[in-house]
């Protein structure tokens, strides 16, 4: 008899344990798209009443549009439009086996164009801005500049994204350089910022997959301030890992980065001509502010369709660093375009 | 490669059952990641090779849901070590091999047809292989036959996934019975 209830005990702290809800499970639409072995989830969350939908386009590449579902500018966007999350092939929490052979730009562009095409027969034909972060910027822009793609968006959003890997690297490395005499003046961690020289030096012509520009200017982000940050957009992490679609999949999927070596997005870019909206960081150090100027002629949407917004004292991610001014601007952009 | 593996252990899970010398059956509750709840039934074949320690093969058929991301289905084979203490306290360890059959799971899967229409599909994925690492805790109440209860930490692996090997953790807690 002790030892039945003992068990019962057990069973009910357990079953309470797994019982409890989450929002992770019950807000909003969570299916999949299967592509070329590749089981890629989408979350569309927010008001999808409203037809005006965000389509999100995560960076890295390798990164997770689950990660823009945890920012405090996404979840203020769903009270007014739906928002999609997507997880590209070998990315987040992308599932399936695909080959290797399938890690191309024009397999990504291949599956964003399913990604859209899905949304817009599932919620029948709503008003589709495309967003697109870092290399999602790239990934957006390839698609949006070929074939007739832009007639299905509304408007394209460019997050501090990445087009022309050779202009890029240069610029970074530039952004750097210009950096490190004053960290030599300053006299502390001699030996590494001397390494930064070096290392430039005897690679004066890095491509996108080489990690160290990226490691040397995140080592000189002045603007990147962690615990404010984790404050602005709080996250409950131990319900993200028990009671939500995460898996350890995010830690463990990755990809090799080497097929963005050398991407060139420039006649994409002037193929675009729908309302284009530019945002950057102002202290971007992965891909600095120069390449927003560059963003902003090279598009081809005419000058009253397009706007550039600079966020002061902001680094790669304005959508997670600067939620208030960054909402205001999609706002703005949105509600003209719509 | 998968078929001849689970095989090899299905075949000494038999031999080892010549030499048993206890038949138990468990049941639990197998929580993927903790809180992804499921069940989980046991039948193991126990030989004492001495007052405090036995080997053990155990046959495990369970399944669990982690909603928004599969549920799964699995059957895996295990061997491993159980080492009893006065108290009626015991430890154990485990090796295992099995097979995890898993289903998308949400709000559908979709693609792509032959006509270049986007359908609803099965949400059925691949039977995995599924090599699995467990510990475990336990207390066996009095007599002879009397219960044992368990809590078992497990790594296993669903492989392949994205060219490489998924880890999942999960923990298990139930109650064992003696048959014979």
């Amino acid at each position: 008899m002790k030892n039945t209830f003992i068990l019962l005990v057990l069973a009910l702290i357990l079953g309470s344990s797994a019982c409890e809800k989450s929002e992770y499970f019950e807000d909003g639409e969570y299916f999949y798209l299967k592509n070329k072995g590749a089981v890629m989830p989408i979350w569309v969350k927010g008001k999808v009443q409203s037809k005006v939908f965000i389509l999100t386009i995560h960076g890295g590449p390798g990164a997770s549009g689950h990660e823009f579902m945890l920012s405090k500018s996404f979840q203020t966007l769903e009270q007014d439009y739906a928002v999609v999350y997507w997880d590209q092939r070998f990315s987040g929490l992308s599932q399936g086996d695909p080959k290797n052979n399938t890690i191309s730009v024009n397999q990504f562009v291949e599956d964003l164009d399913q990604v859209v095409d899905l949304i817009r027969q599932r919620y029948q034909d709503p008003k589709i801005f495309l967003l697109g972060h870092s290399w999602g910027g790239g990934l957006g822009t390839a698609w949006l500049g070929r074939g007739n793609n832009q007639s299905k968006i509304q408007g394209w959003i460019d997050v501090d994204g990445s087009k022309y890997d050779s202009l890029e690297v240069q610029a970074v490395k530039t952004w750097t350089l210009e950096r490190v005499p004053a960290k030599i003046a300053e006299g502390k961690d001699l030996k590494f910022w001397n390494y930064v020289i070096e290392w430039y030096q005897q690679n004066p012509n890095p491509v996108y997959a080489d990690k160290e520009p990226y490691i040397f200017a995140e080592a000189l982000n002045t603007v990147f301030d962690g615990a404010a940050l984790a404050d602005t957009n709080q996250i409950n992490y131990t319900k993200l890992f028990l009671k939500s679609p995460f898996s350890l999949a995010y830690f463990t999927n990755k990809l090799d980065l080497s097929f963005v070596n050398g991407i060139d997005f420039r006649p994409e870019m002037r193929n675009i001509r729908i309302p284009s909206l530019v945002l950057w960081g102002a202290d971007d150090p992965t891909l600095p502010l120069p390449l927003a100027d560059f963003t902003y002629r090279t598009l081809g949407t005419e000058p009253a369709k397009k706007q550039k917004v600079i966020f002061p004292n902001c680094g790669h991610s304005p959508h997670y660093e600067k939620p208030t001014a960054f909402v205001a601007s999609m706002r703005g952009f949105i509600e003209q375009w719509k | 490669m998968r078929s001849t593996a689970i095989v090899f252990f299905m075949l000494a899970f038999v031999w080892q059952a010549s030499a048993q010398k206890k038949l138990n059956l468990g049941i639990g509750y197998f929580g993927q990641t903790f809180t992804h709840p499921g069940l989980v039934a046991n039948l193991e074949l126990e030989k004492q090779q001495s007052t405090k320690v036995a080997t053990l093969g155990r046959l495990d058929l369970g399944t669990y849901l982690h909603q928004r991301n599969h549920l799964g289905v699995f059957v895996d084979a295990h061997f491993g070590l159980r080492r009893y203490r006065k108290s009626g306290f015991f430890t154990e360890q485990y090796l295992g091999i099995g097979t995890l059959l898993s289903f998308y799971e949400g709000d559908g899967v979709f693609a792509k047809d032959e006509n270049g229409k986007l359908r609803r599909i099965s949400s059925f994925a691949n039977p995995d292989l599924m090599p699995s690492v467990t510990l475990g805790a336990g207390y066996k109440f009095k007599g002879e036959q009397g219960p044992m209860i368990y809590f078992r930490p497990k790594v296993y692996w669903q492989l392949p996934y994205n060219n490489l090997a998924l880890p999942h953790l999960a923990v298990q807690t139930g109650v064992v019975w003696n048959l014979r």
